[in-house]
């Protein structure tokens, strides 16, 4: 059934309709103020759709964002085109889906809080066949659940995931912590406003020093030095997230930790020549180093090499 | 007891054969699905939450169709063993939260190959043509060696085969007691049942559907009593808080029940994974702490403990059992000269070093 062809149209009061009401909602986490100087501008080109509820509740179906900034720029009258109110939740879903997907890129929050709703509204066999290939998830089950347990999280985990500022991954290891450990790491997340590949490496660290003490990731960010560097006011943003970074890192590996700084300390002591290096084994997995000599040019490569073979290894 | 098979599905070269007909007949009250279902099946199950678990319950009967003997694939940068790998299916019924054949394979459910004349063949022609070096042969990398061989019968006739090869030697390697049908057989020190062990501890609460320590080291006792060499695994060793009078007690127990004559090796491997693993067993077991401990990226990609703490693990491992059985071969898996030399005091250079030294234990 086309439910497009079975509209009318009406005029409608933005604070008449519930904008809160998630049944046909495709969120969309991006700054509204563009669209609401466009509506100052030129007005609502295309109406919103709505349905009026067997309660009398006027919902958006499509278009609630244009209705939201129609509200702030104190719209009173939206000409809007109501779809009856037999229409089944989720053929009102697919239309917003399909709507929504033609105009816009889904982002991966919004990805995963659509899945959600789809997995409600059909059979997950529906799913695979009619929505995933267009949200671009394969049909794999565990990576299904890992979305689907990020779309329930909290607003503002979404709206991190959605900017970028968290990766999946790192969102996927949240839906693991608990409520309250979840706002600690976004508090953090949002002090330090670090990149997504060093919110990644400091959360994996806390999520993991909290499982191995059998602690909450607050209480482990109650460790010294943490505490104090989190509120030392004179530290620039960046200085901030290096050091609790380097903390959170030194934590998670001690042994690494202890044997770079041990490292560190004897390559100090050699007084190296400026164009050459030492470097440890990786992970110190054993007591070999590499040295690397800068030379000008092929001739001087040669005559170090010729030096070196005096050498015994 | 065995482990619960709901589906067989038969892809369709397998139908016709006669192993295939067998097990149909040894599991009656499986729903067997063929043809177009396996597809479907397939496409079902990959969309299951849990697709590994319930895999666990799904035996899909297929040919091999690519060599059934290959090497182990080992690792790069550390020395590995020689061993070569027969394989006879994959996949496991048990479900240790360790198990890296989690993150191993892209076919969650049971495999057995019923064409196992053509391994047969594989098997005589290989040795034969490789007749100028010592082969010792292992069928359980991706598999359990006797999880699911009442279905089968291989290892039994693998038994027989390798008690007349001259140059070469079976290692079967399972967490089960299943060695009901190898008791009558004569392997002529040719064949070698290994059990993978732990600590109580670890047996019993990461090792899901295993048989007990208990029931591991009687039924390495029966087979050591009917002629059958030993080896024991300790991998992987956790060293979580506590892990060494645990490990201690798995240690003396072996050589309370076992004569230390008959056991051939005994290798050691602390816990290493691929980074894919700690997410998969995140997702279906919930955090496992072990995991989370301060595992560094080693030299092939696989996290590994950092090396202080895997030498300290050997070396105390390795004292322990020296103590009870002074002349045991101990091997490191997949471990560098490095730890060989600070672990053991070994020198162990290469992978022909290791080789040597386990080919010694067999067909000295």
């Amino acid at each position: 059934m086309n439910w497009l062809d079975r509209t009318k149209p009406a005029l409608v009061d933005p604070r008449d309709a519930d904008l809160n009401d998630t049944t046909y909602l495709v969120p969309c986490f991006a700054d509204p103020d563009p669209l609401v100087m466009s509506i100052e501008r030129v007005g609502i080109l295309n109406p919103p759709i709505i349905q009026e509820r067997s309660d009398g509740r006027l919902i958006p179906v499509l278009g609630r964002r244009r209705l939201e900034a129609a509200d702030r720029v104190r719209l009173r009258e939206v000409a809007t085109r109501v779809v009856p109110d037999d229409m089944p939740e989720p053929d009102g879903f697919v239309l917003a889906f399909w709507d929504n997907y033609g105009h816009r890129g889904f982002d991966a929050a919004v990805r995963t809080v659509v899945l959600v709703r789809l997995l409600e509204l059909f059979p997950l066999l529906t799913v695979a066949r009619d929505f995933l290939p267009a949200l671009d998830i394969p049909p794999k089950g565990p990576r299904i659940e890992r979305l689907k347990a990020i779309g329930r999280l909290e607003h503002r985990l979404l709206r991190a995931l959605a900017s970028g500022r968290i990766h999946e991954k790192t969102a996927a290891l949240l839906t693991k912590c608990l409520p309250e450990d979840r706002s600690t790491v976004m508090d953090l997340v949002e002090l330090l406003g670090l990149n997504a590949n060093k919110n990644a490496e400091i959360v994996a660290n806390l999520f993991d020093l909290s499982v191995l003490s059998g602690r909450k990731i607050s209480e482990v960010l109650q460790d010294d030095p943490l505490p104090e560097v989190l509120h030392e006011e004179n530290l620039s943003m960046a200085e901030r997230g290096k050091r609790i970074r380097e903390q959170v890192r030194a934590w998670k590996f001690p042994a690494l930790s202890t044997n770079e700084q041990k490292f560190l300390e004897w390559r100090r002591t050699l007084s190296l020549p400026p164009n050459t290096t030492i470097r440890h084994a990786a992970a110190f997995e054993s007591e070999e180093c590499a040295v690397e000599i800068k030379l000008r040019s092929r001739e001087d490569a040669i005559r170090a090499l010729e030096r070196l073979s005096g050498l015994n290894p | 007891m065995t482990f619960p098979v709901d589906e067989i599905w038969i892809e369709d070269e397998a139908r016709e054969e006669p192993l295939t007909i067998e097990i149909l007949r040894k599991l009656p009250k499986a729903r067997v699905l063929v043809g177009k279902e396996v597809n479907e099946a397939k496409a079902c199950l990959d969309l299951d939450a849990d697709p590994i678990a319930r895999g666990k319950r799904a035996l899909r009967l297929l040919k091999h169709k690519g060599a059934f003997l290959k090497p182990c694939p080992g690792t790069p940068e550390y020395v590995c063993c020689g061993l070569q790998i027969l394989s006879t299916g994959q996949g496991c019924p048990m479900d240790c939260r360790y198990c890296a054949l989690q993150a191993y394979f892209n076919r969650p459910t049971l495999e057995l190959f019923v064409n196992i004349d053509d391994l047969l063949d594989e098997l005589r022609r290989h040795l034969h043509a490789h007749s100028g070096r010592y082969h010792r042969i292992c069928t359980g990398e991706f598999t359990d060696s006797l999880a699911l061989d009442h279905l089968i019968g291989l290892a039994p006739k693998l038994v027989e085969f390798f008690a007349s090869a001259p140059n070469a030697s079976l290692e079967i390697k399972t967490k089960t007691d299943f060695v009901e049908p190898l008791l009558d057989l004569h392997p002529r020190g040719r064949s070698i049942l290994s059990f993978s062990l732990n600590s109580a501890r670890i047996v019993q609460t990461e090792e899901r559907r295993a048989a007990s320590l208990a029931r591991r080291l009687s039924a390495a006792v029966r087979g050591q009593l009917r002629g059958y060499r030993l080896a024991f695994h300790f991998d992987p060793v956790i060293p979580y808080d506590g892990w060494e009078a645990d490990y201690d007690e798995t240690v003396d127990e072996i050589f309370r029940q076992v004569d230390p004559r008959a056991v051939a090796w005994i290798s050691l491997g602390v816990l290493r994974f691929v980074p894919s693993l700690k997410e998969a067993a995140l997702f279906r077991f919930g955090p496992v702490s072990y995991f989370h401990d301060e595992f560094l990226q080693g030299l092939d990609g696989k996290y590994r403990l950092p090396v202080e703490r895997r030498i300290a693990v050997y070396r105390r491992l390795s004292v322990r059992i020296l103590t009870r059985c002074p002349d045991a071969r101990i091997y490191l898996c997949m471990e560098s000269p490095y730890v060989w030399e600070q672990a053991l005091g070994l020198e162990m250079n290469s992978d022909k070093d290791l080789t040597r030294y386990l080919d010694e234990a067999v067909c000295g």
